[in-house]
């Protein structure tokens, strides 16, 4: 794989809220087929990293490449409809619409998402709750599972996910886990933010280190248990 | 003659017809406001002004080019929703990363440039506009006579309000315009072009407003200061039935309508008044109005 152009390749990103400059020089890649995790302590600029790839932090420079092509200066709709799905911390169920306008909201943008069988196959769940009337009546984990299920049908390749498990039951974290690794075997690419490393730690491939907006270390699916110490000590476990 | 609480049953049910129709222009300008609200976040001071740009469009395409009432009513609105589109691209879209003050005085100051140019031009007098022939006369319904005109505008006015609704409730369309009210950024990364729907939004809203002025061209006089007096009303509805509620819109503006009616009819020194006391009481008991939902 090493010589194949990675899916994903950032190089000195920048990005700014207003006056606060968040992310100084972020540099990695996300190889096709690979699930990515970003880790680090909260602030360090991983949700503004996700939100820039996707292209809703407007004040952002430097290179985002996606399959070659550069999409650092598109707006979101078109960086979308390169392939590219969003998943994000809260969530973002609508409330104003059902579960089934939820589920249905992403338009397709390319061939190859899941049908709505298989997206039921992988949540059973939601095919119970399919007819309620509002996303909002939905438990957290309900919400979280209609949260990834929606871009699944996009045929989006590359899979951005925000903290899929904050706040909820470790058997919901479990089966999103569990799906996470289904779909990684349907060949999606993954890029992961995550504060639960343990989740992480068993589902990605490799992991990247984020401090004060700056990738500070890698490692490497089967360096982890060697380098545990480091790692806790990066992550203030 | 018959009589209903006291009242003349012809003087009853004629002033709650005026009160029907009313009704039936403050749902349809109310619906623009909400619909426009709920997507752009902009209160749409120029609304009236546009109200009364509709109406002018019929009387111009009918003094100047000989197009009649049923063309105009689809010719008009199309010209004032091209009007807002060219608004929204060139100006108003400037706005939205400013405070939502920003937008209404914009919309505000428009309204005064549209209202004073038409002013200039045709002065404050006031046009007559036909209604078409076949709408002439009316019914007796044997409690009262029904004009056959003020019968298709409630019909008329009814049928695209009900539209609107389902277009917004019960569509894919209506779908993508519902999300985008929560959370347009996230819309977008769904691959959405928000700022395309913001834009046809503003468009589409102030053509009903244009629809609106069409239908009102033969019952008022045409004139460029129309759509003043009904704007003050129609945002007083607005606040009464929630910012951004779409049925709360229409509901409320064919129940304050009714309300003016009967208030004209059993004490008729409240009747331009009452509307903005149930508004204040509104606002005490549920400030974000009767349908609508706290915003956070």
């Amino acid at each position: 794989m090493s010589n194949a152009q990675p899916l994903l390749r950032i190089r000195d990103l920048n990005a700014w809220y207003g006056e606060s400059h968040i992310l100084h020089g972020i540099d990695f890649e996300v190889n096709r087929g690979e699930v990515v995790s970003l880790l680090g302590r909260n602030g360090a600029g991983k949700t503004t990293t996700l939100r820039a790839i996707m292209g809703l932090v407007p004040q952002r420079v430097g290179s985002i490449a996606f399959e070659g092509t550069e999409i650092g200066a598109m707006k979101p709709e078109r960086i979308a409809r390169r392939g590219i799905a969003y998943c994000p911390e809260e969530r973002g169920v609508f409330a104003s619409l059902t579960v089934e306008e939820n589920l249905m909201l992403p338009p397709v943008v390319q061939d190859g998402g899941l049908g709505l069988d298989e997206i039921f196959e992988l949540f059973p769940n939601l095919e119970e709750r399919r007819k309620g009337a509002s996303g909002a009546r939905l438990s957290g984990g309900e919400q979280q599972m209609l949260a990834i299920a929606r871009i699944l049908r996009t045929g989006a390749k590359l899979l951005l996910l925000d903290e899929p498990t904050e706040g909820l039951a470790p058997v919901i974290v479990h089966q999103i886990g569990a799906s996470v690794e289904r779909l990684r075997e349907r060949g999606f690419t993954i890029l992961l933010v995550e504060q639960n490393f343990h989740f992480a730690a068993r589902l990605a491939d490799r992991h990247y280190v984020i401090e004060h907006g700056r990738v500070v270390e890698r490692f490497a699916r089967g360096d982890i248990r060697e380098r545990m110490g480091e790692l806790y000590e990066l992550l203030g476990v | 003659m018959q009589e209903l609480l006291g009242i003349p049953s012809p003087l009853l049910f004629g002033q709650l017809l005026i009160g029907l129709i009313n009704g039936a222009f403050y749902a349809l300008l109310s619906l623009g406001l909400a619909v426009i609200f709920g997507v752009l976040n902009v209160i749409n001071f120029a609304h009236g002004a546009l109200y009364m740009m509709g109406a002018f469009v019929a009387w111009l395409l009918l003094t100047y080019l000989g197009i009649g009432y049923w063309p105009a009513l689809v010719v008009a609105p199309l010209i004032v929703g091209a009007v807002g589109i060219l608004i929204e691209r060139t100006m108003l879209s400037r706005l939205y990363d400013l405070d939502h003050l920003y937008g209404l005085l914009f919309t505000f100051g428009l309204a005064l440039i549209i209202e004073g140019t038409f002013i200039n031009f045709y002065g404050v007098s006031g046009q007559p506009y036909a209604p078409p022939q076949v709408l002439t006369g009316g019914y007796n319904l044997g409690f009262m006579f029904l004009p056959a005109y003020r019968g298709w505008v409630i019909v008329a006015s009814l049928l695209v309000c009900f539209g609107t609704w389902l277009l917004i409730e019960r569509t894919r369309l209506g779908s993508y315009l519902r999300a985008a009210v929560e959370r347009p950024d996230l819309v977008r990364a769904f691959g959405i072009n928000v700022p395309l729907m913001m834009t046809l939004t503003y468009g589409f809203g102030v053509a009903l407003a244009g629809f609106a002025g069409v239908l009102a061209a033969p019952l008022y006089t045409v004139s460029p200061i129309m759509g003043q007096n009904l704007i003050i009303v129609v945002f007083a509805i607005v606040v009464i039935g929630g910012l951004g509620s779409i049925l709360g819109s229409i509901v409320t503006g064919l129940g304050i309508g009714l309300i003016e009616g009967l208030t004209r009819t059993f004490y008729p020194e409240a009747s331009s008044t009452v509307v903005f006391v149930i508004m204040a009481i509104v606002l005490i008991i549920r400030p974000h109005g009767l349908f609508g939902r706290p915003r956070e």
